[in-house]
Parts: C-alpha cells; sequence; structure tokens
C-alpha cells in the first residue's frame, strides 16, 4: 500500500476512527500493529513471515544480551543478530547480484559456470526495516538504552506502518518511549500533520510524478545517445525528482504518524541549500545518514585514528551506503564518488577554509549552487540503469552531443527548469528555517488557500500512479 | 529523543478555521469543475488501459474455468454484446479483446496458465492478425498489457475499483498529454475548447467499466460528430490494409504458420478441457470486398478451418450473423443485442450448461 493511493486513504480514516475510540493503550497498540501488518501484507503477505522472523530474532538476541555483562559474551551474542539480519538482507537483496560476479569471476578463470535461474524477489522495506532492529540490538549491546519490555512495543517499533518501507530509519530511544504513554493526538498535531500529508502528496504526485519523473525516465531509459541539453535537463530532472519523492514520502509518513499522536524525527533539511557535502549529508536523508555515522563510520574509528583513517572509513562509510541504496556496480561507484567528495572536501576545507570570502553570503551562495551542480552529475551514476549507460550519459553531458530525438516536449523542458529553481530559492530562503515556522507566519486564509490548491491539484494531476523510488531499496 | 521533529515546531494555528475553509473551497471548485466539463462531453467514464485489461485479466484466474473469455479487435468490444449475453446465458463473460491488435499474444497467454481451463471466444480477422506477424513491434501493447497484469498484485483490484468510482465523482478531462502541457492548454485556453468524446478522453478510448467501448454513440454526439467518426472509422482500416498489401502482400504458405501457431495454443487449452471458438465478425462495403480480395477464403479461412481444432465460425456461412456495419468493420448499435443473441445460438452447445 503506497500513500498516493486512494487505498491508504480510506485504511488510515479507519486507522485514526479506531485509535480515537475509547479502547485501552493496549488494544489500541495492537490495532495498530495489525493494520501495519496489513498494510505490509498488501504488497505481498508472504514476506510478513520475513519480518516476523526479523522481529523475533532481535527480540530474544536483545533479551538475552542484557542478561549478561559479559563483553565477549555479548560480542557473541550481537554477533548472532548481525548474522541474522545482514544474512537476510544479503540473500534478498545481495543474492542475485553476488550470483551474477561470482558467474562473472569464474568465467574469467575459465570455467563456465551456469547457475540455475535464480527467482530471488526483493521484499520491500527490507534495508529499512533491517536498519531499525540492527540499530536496536547494537544500542543494546553498546548499553545506550536498555531491551524493550514489551514485545508488543517492540514489534510496533518494526513494523508501525508510516516508516515501515520506507523510513525514516527510526531508533529504539526516539520510538519506545513513546509506547509507554497513551498517544492520541491534539488538535495541533491533527491539523498539521494533514498539512505535512497534503504537502507531501504534493511533492509526490504533482512535482515528482507529474512534472520531473516523466522527463528523467524519457532521458535515461533512452537507449541511443541523447542530446548535451536533454542529458543536463534529464540529469537535473532526477535530482529534482530524488528529492520530492522522497521527501514526498517522508512527509507523508510524518504526518500520518503525528495524526497517531506519534512523533518521528526530520528526514530532510532543504539538502539542496547545503554548503558541501559534509553539510549536504546532514540534510539528506538524515536518517540513512546519521545511521551510517553512527553504526559504521563511528564503529570503524571515525575521525579519531589520523587522516589517512579518517578518510579510509569515510570512503568505506559511503561505498557501503552506495551498496545499501542497491545491489548493482553503478550505486557503489555513486558510493565511492560521494566519499570521494567529501575527502576532497576535507582536504579543501583544510587549504582553503580560513579564506573570509568564503564566508560572504555571495560565494556561500555560489558554493550552493556548486555542490547541488556537483552532487546532480554525480547522481547520473546512482540513476543510470548500467554503468555503461552513465557514462554513455556523461559522454552527451559534457560533448555538446547533439540528437534529433525529441524525448519531451517544450513545456515539460520549461516545466522542469521552473521546479529546479524553486527548489533551489525555497531550500536556500528555508535553509536555516523548518516548513513550521514558515506556515506560523502566514495568516490562516492563505494557509487554508495553499492547502486548498494543493489538494485541488492532486486530485486533478493526470498520470501514472508510481511507487515510490525509495521502496526499491 | 531528538529536538529535530515537527512536533517540537508545532506551532499554534486555529485549525478549524483552516479546514473547514479548505474543505469547502474544495468542494466548491469541484461542484463548479463538474459542471463545467460534464456539459462538455466528459462522461464519468474509465479509460480503455493497461489497468482496466490487467483487472479483468485477474477475473480470469479467479474464475478458472468457469470463465468466459472474449479476445480479439475492437470488432469484438463493440459487436459482442456482454449484458445479453449473460441475460441469454446466465453466465458472465469477460472482455480482454484490445482495439486494433492481434489476439494471438493473449491466447498465448492464456495457454501459458496451466489452470486456465475456460471457453475463449475470439474474434479473428485475417488482415489483424497476418498484418501484427508482419510489422515489427506490433505485439508490444499487448505484451505491454499482459506484462502490466503479470506485475499486478490482488490489492491492485482494491485501489483500481476506489479509481473508477472517483471517476463517476470527478470529471477527468484529459487536458494535455502530461501536466505541463495540461498546464499550457489551461493558459492558452485550448482545454477548454469543445471536444468530442473521444478527444477529450484522451488518447485512450473511454470505455464502460466491463470493457466494452461505447459504441452508443447517439448518447454524446451530434449528428455530424458522429458521422465523422464513423467516416474516419472507415478509411482507416481500408487505408491500413492498401498499405499492407503494398508492403507484404499476403502469402497463403506464411498465413499456415501463423496458422500453426495459434493452433498450438488452441491444442493446449482444448487438452486442459478447454474450449476455443473462433468467429469471423462481419465486414461491409468497401472493406469487405477489399478483404475479400486480399485474404481470398479458399487459400486463407478454409485454410485455417482446416488446420485448426478449435470451433470456427464465418458470418458468411450464417444468414443470421451478417449484418451491416456503418464504419465498415464495426457492427451498429443498435445491431449488437440481436449478432449476440444469434451468435449464442450457434455457439450454445459449446458453452456449459
Amino acid at each position: 500500500m503506497v500513500f498516493n493511493s486512494l487505498t491508504f486513504i480510506l485504511f488510515f480514516i479507519i486507522i485514526l476512527i479506531l485509535h480515537n475510540l475509547p479502547f485501552s493503550w493496549r488494544v489500541k497498540k495492537f490495532n495498530l500493529l495489525i493494520a501495519s501488518y496489513i498494510f505490509y501484507a498488501a504488497w505481498s503477505p508472504p514476506f510478513v513471515i520475513l519480518l516476523w522472523v526479523a522481529t523475533v530474532i532481535d527480540w530474544f538476541v536483545a533479551q538475552w544480551m542484557a542478561r549478561t555483562d559479559d563483553k565477549k559474551k555479548r560480542k557473541k551474542i550481537l554477533l548472532i543478530s548481525l548474522i541474522a539480519n545482514l544474512g537476510m538482507l544479503g540473500y534478498f537483496k545481495y543474492g542475485n547480484f553476488l550470483l551474477a560476479n561470482f558467474v562473472s569471476l569464474v568465467k574469467l578463470l575459465g570455467i563456465d559456470y551456469q547457475p540455475p535461474e535464480s527467482s530471488i524477489l526483493l521484499p520491500i522495506g527490507i534495508s529499512f526495516y533491517t536498519f531499525v532492529t540492527l540499530s536496536y540490538t547494537i544500542d543494546i549491546y553498546r548499553k545506550e538504552i536498555e531491551p524493550a519490555k514489551s514485545f508488543l512495543d517492540y514489534s510496533l517499533l518494526i513494523t508501525f506502518f508510516p516508516h515501515l518501507v520506507a523510513g525514516p530509519i527510526l531508533r529504539a530511544a526516539q520510538f519506545l518511549p513513546q509506547c509507554l504513554e497513551e498517544r492520541k493526538a491534539t488538535l495541533q498535531q491533527l491539523g498539521w500533520g494533514f498539512s505535512l500529508i497534503v504537502l507531501g502528496l504534493f511533492d509526490k504526485v504533482v512535482l515528482a510524478d507529474g512534472i520531473v519523473a516523466p522527463v528523467s525516465d524519457a532521458v535515461y531509459w533512452m537507449k541511443g545517445n541523447v542530446s548535451w541539453t536533454q542529458g543536463w535537463i534529464g540529469s537535473f530532472a532526477f535530482t529534482a525528482q530524488l528529492f520530492l519523492d522522497f521527501n514526498g514520502y517522508s512527509l507523508c509518513a510524518i504526518g500520518s504518524a503525528l495524526c497517531l499522536g506519534f512523533v518521528f524525527p526530520d528526514n530532510f533539511r532543504f539538502p539542496y541549500a547545503a554548503i558541501g557535502f559534509s553539510d549536504f549529508w546532514t540534510r539528506m536523508h538524515i536518517s540513512l545518514s546519521s545511521w551510517l555515522r553512527d553504526y559504521l563510520y563511528i564503529s570503524l574509528g571515525g575521525n579519531r585514528k589520523g587522516t589517512f583513517r579518517t578518510f579510509c572509513n569515510l570512503m568505506i562509510t559511503m561505498l557501503l551506503g552506495g551498496l545499501w541504496h542497491g545491489a548493482t556496480w553503478h550505486h557503489v561507484i555513486f558510493g565511492g564518488i560521494s566519499g570521494g567528495l567529501l575527502v576532497i572536501e576535507i582536504i579543501l576545507v583544510r587549504y582553503f577554509g580560513a579564506i573570509d570570502f568564503l564566508k560572504t553570503k555571495l560565494a556561500q551562495f555560489g558554493l550552493m549552487l556548486l555542490t547541488f551542480f556537483v552532487f546532480s552529475v554525480s547522481l547520473v551514476m546512482f540513476r543510470a540503469p548500467g554503468v555503461g549507460n552513465a557514462l554513455r550519459m556523461y559522454g552527451s553531458m559534457f560533448s555538446f552531443a547533439d540528437s534529433d530525438k525529441i524525448l519531451f516536449s517544450n513545456p515539460q523542458g520549461i516545466a522542469i527548469i521552473v521546479v529546479i529553481l524553486w527548489l533551489l530559492t525555497s531550500h536556500w530562503l528555508l535553509r536555516n528555517s523548518s516548513l513550521e515556522e514558515t506556515f506560523s507566519k502566514m495568516p490562516w486564509w492563505l494557509h487554508s488557500l495553499i492547502l486548498s490548491l494543493l489538494i485541488i491539484v492532486i486530485i486533478l494531476t493526470p498520470g501514472e500512479n508510481r511507487t515510490f523510488i525509495y521502496f526499491q531499496f | 529523543m531528538s529536538i529535530n521533529t515537527a512536533n517540537d515546531r508545532l506551532f499554534k494555528f486555529r485549525i478549524g478555521r483552516v479546514w473547514v475553509t479548505t474543505f469547502l473551497l474544495v468542494i466548491s471548485f469541484f461542484i463548479v469543475w463538474n459542471v463545467f466539463w460534464f456539459t462538455h462531453y466528459v462522461v464519468p467514464l474509465p479509460q480503455d488501459d493497461a489497468k482496466l485489461w490487467s483487472y479483468h485479466r485477474r477475473r480470469v484466474e479467479r474464475e478458472g474455468n468457469n470463465s468466459i473469455v472474449l479476445i480479439g479487435t475492437s470488432k469484438m468490444q463493440r459487436g459482442f454484446d456482454q449484458n445479453k449475453f449473460t441475460d441469454l446465458t446466465g453466465r458472465k463473460s469477460i472482455q480482454l479483446a484490445i482495439v486494433g491488435q492481434s489476439p494471438i499474444p493473449i491466447l498465448q497467454n492464456l495457454a501459458e496458465e496451466e489452470s486456465f481451463n475456460g471457453i475463449v471466444i475470439c474474434d479473428f480477422s485475417e488482415f489483424i492478425v497476418y498484418q501484427s506477424e508482419m510489422y515489427p513491434n506490433s505485439f508490444n501493447i499487448p505484451n505491454e498489457w499482459i506484462k502490466v497484469y503479470q506485475e499486478s498484485k490482488t490489492s491492485d483490484d482494491f485501489e483500481f475499483r476506489l479509481r473508477t468510482y472517483s471517476t463517476y465523482l470527478i470529471a477527468n478531462p484529459t487536458l494535455g498529454a502530461n501536466l505541463p502541457e495540461a498546464l499550457k492548454n489551461v493558459i492558452t485556453g485550448k482545454a477548454f475548447e469543445k471536444k468530442t468524446i473521444d478527444k477529450m478522453q484522451g488518447g485512450v478510448q473511454p470505455t464502460y467499466f466491463d470493457r466494452s467501448l461505447i459504441f452508443n454513440l447517439d448518447d454524446y454526439l451530434s449528428q455530424e460528430e458522429k458521422n465523422e467518426i464513423i467516416e474516419k472509422n472507415r478509411i482507416v482500416p481500408i487505408k491500413a490494409m492498401e498499405e499492407m498489401i503494398e508492403k507484404y502482400p499476403p502469402q497463403p504458405t506464411k498465413f499456415l504458420e501463423i496458422v500453426r501457431k495459434i493452433e498450438g495454443y488452441v491444442e493446449k487449452i482444448q487438452a486442459r478441457g478447454g474450449k476455443i471458438i473462433i468467429v469471423n465478425f462481419p465486414l461491409s462495403g468497401e472493406l469487405e470486398k477489399l478483404n475479400d480480395i486480399a485474404f481470398p477464403r479458399k487459400d486463407f479461412w478454409d485454410v485455417f478451418t482446416k488446420q485448426s481444432s478449435a470451433r470456427t465460425i464465418h458470418y458468411k456461412d450464417y444468414p443470421q450473423l451478417q449484418f451491416e456495419c456503418s464504419d465498415g468493420s464495426h457492427l451498429d448499435a443498435k445491431d449488437t443485442p440481436q449478432f449476440t443473441e444469434s451468435l449464442v445460438e450457434i455457439i450454445r452447445k459449446d458453452l456449459p450448461k
């Protein structure tokens, strides 16, 4: 079930009604849990079992770990959780990738190995809920949190439908305390929660699916070469799509949780206003970036073991971050590029960071544009169907290539430029602010007028019902 | 807990006033919107696209050996009266024909579904079947629709139903090929020009929910507009047939290969207890003459009949199936109940009791 569906609207209305009926808190949590399984099963019922397996294993691992102070024993128990979770993720997400690479490798050695045809399906959201369960057991191993006292609360942490399939990636410390006392949205939470859902749907349905995705798809799925203008417009279109699609999902997730009285952390903070890549990754997909920082980068030693190790740790973290996004070499390369950009930035800041001019508003604006531009270029490797396609796309973008193929109309091309300008301007203006602050300064009628317009455009937007980009990860 | 949450930044606003006003504004807008568009040939109908087809294809999966499946082209969609069929037989049929497309990929898809052993009534046109084998990429649309079906889930049916019902609540005109085009057309006023139903509801054919195409144009069009559409529909197939004859003159040997391919699928389904009934639908006028010249019966249809283990019915062999088609290739709305009744009488012994 996706947020941009009528089924979800109906489902959510039923959940809201049930949540506000005079049941006990325990019954309400149970309702939410069942609803979350239905939400997940609407995609593929058998994979609910996988969700149960992940939930049950980490529940017992955590309880077992909490009973001992022996560090060695705790490490061994943690290992069970790591093997189980990463094993499932490895099999379902990386099985085909590993097999294909193994076949290529043995072929180099002159062995023609033909494996049986594999039909492994990727369970939706597995990368997200695996990270939630992993963070839970690692936090207990590090003694940062106590194991959950209630299996119901813990199951809800893993399964709660607003975050289940595409985040934000929750931490136990953020969510479990909210399960202790009854959550019921105040009128303000309800009103703003619905506003966030409308804003999220507008990002997804109108801007991402209605305007930018058709152009980006047309350019990236083009089998031959595209012209340089098509290449750049397609590349910027995907940069916009990535944010609008995923931010749309996150706003819907945060908004629907808020309508039920639950609080989720932010997942985006106007990332295209970032000045440099260190800043960028604190604004973009925050719950993943912070997960990778806390559980991978810091575990590897972070920046505590000298410059060279810091660079290595950054590269490893970003390469694995790339691999998390998809079991393909082009995702790994994208991770490598992202890591490389962070390393270059650290070196540049070391040598040029003290220059006063770089602290002026104008220079900061220029650096923001540069960050956006470089990220858009690196994203070609992320979006293209393969490394070869990405290289072909780079070839078109940087060679002033021409093409007589019409991939999109003039109004579509103009719309992309308008959306990009709108994104850059709004992110720049709001970079140290928030949606809440912006809306709080508005008169009530303007708030209402904006919501009305957005709802009308969402309902009238033509086009197919695309799923969210991050569902595939 | 992190301070970076929407809840921490929550601000006080007049929630009642904001949301009641929003609700009233949206409702008022759609009242005006509906009144405007429903008087401009926009009717609450779904579009005949891959999702609708996929929804009906899943019905075949559910109904299994009880299903009666209709495949072929728009001739089947316009010529076979599904309601009349239900009245006469007490059975519901499932419409899987696709406008202008060969039925072979659909037949293949049904043959490959091991559990399918229902009844298939196929509209067979020598021209469409032969042409599709000659031109590259001519199976793209049926294959794409089959793919949409294969990738769909049972839960999609519910969403599909809801979306279909919503078309009855809110007029859904096609203002442009995509959102930016629609915006441009709204700004230039082009979106509000009066158009005929087929243009207003997109390039995709508007249809009833059971996928019988809107053939009763009287309900929506003036006589002048109706004549224009009939004339267009009359000329298009003639031109297409002339072009094909010039490019790929029909050859009985090639046709025999196609017949054998079809027979493979027919045998597969019939071996499982299913039944295939192949019907050559009526043609009229210039198109009929051209068809008789391009595909002489003794070299094509009769060969097909001899080679096929399916039940084959040609309209020329049954006076009760002969009707005058205004546009040359589709039965007129007024004749479809009678045609369906006559066809049911002919095939009644093949239908389950």
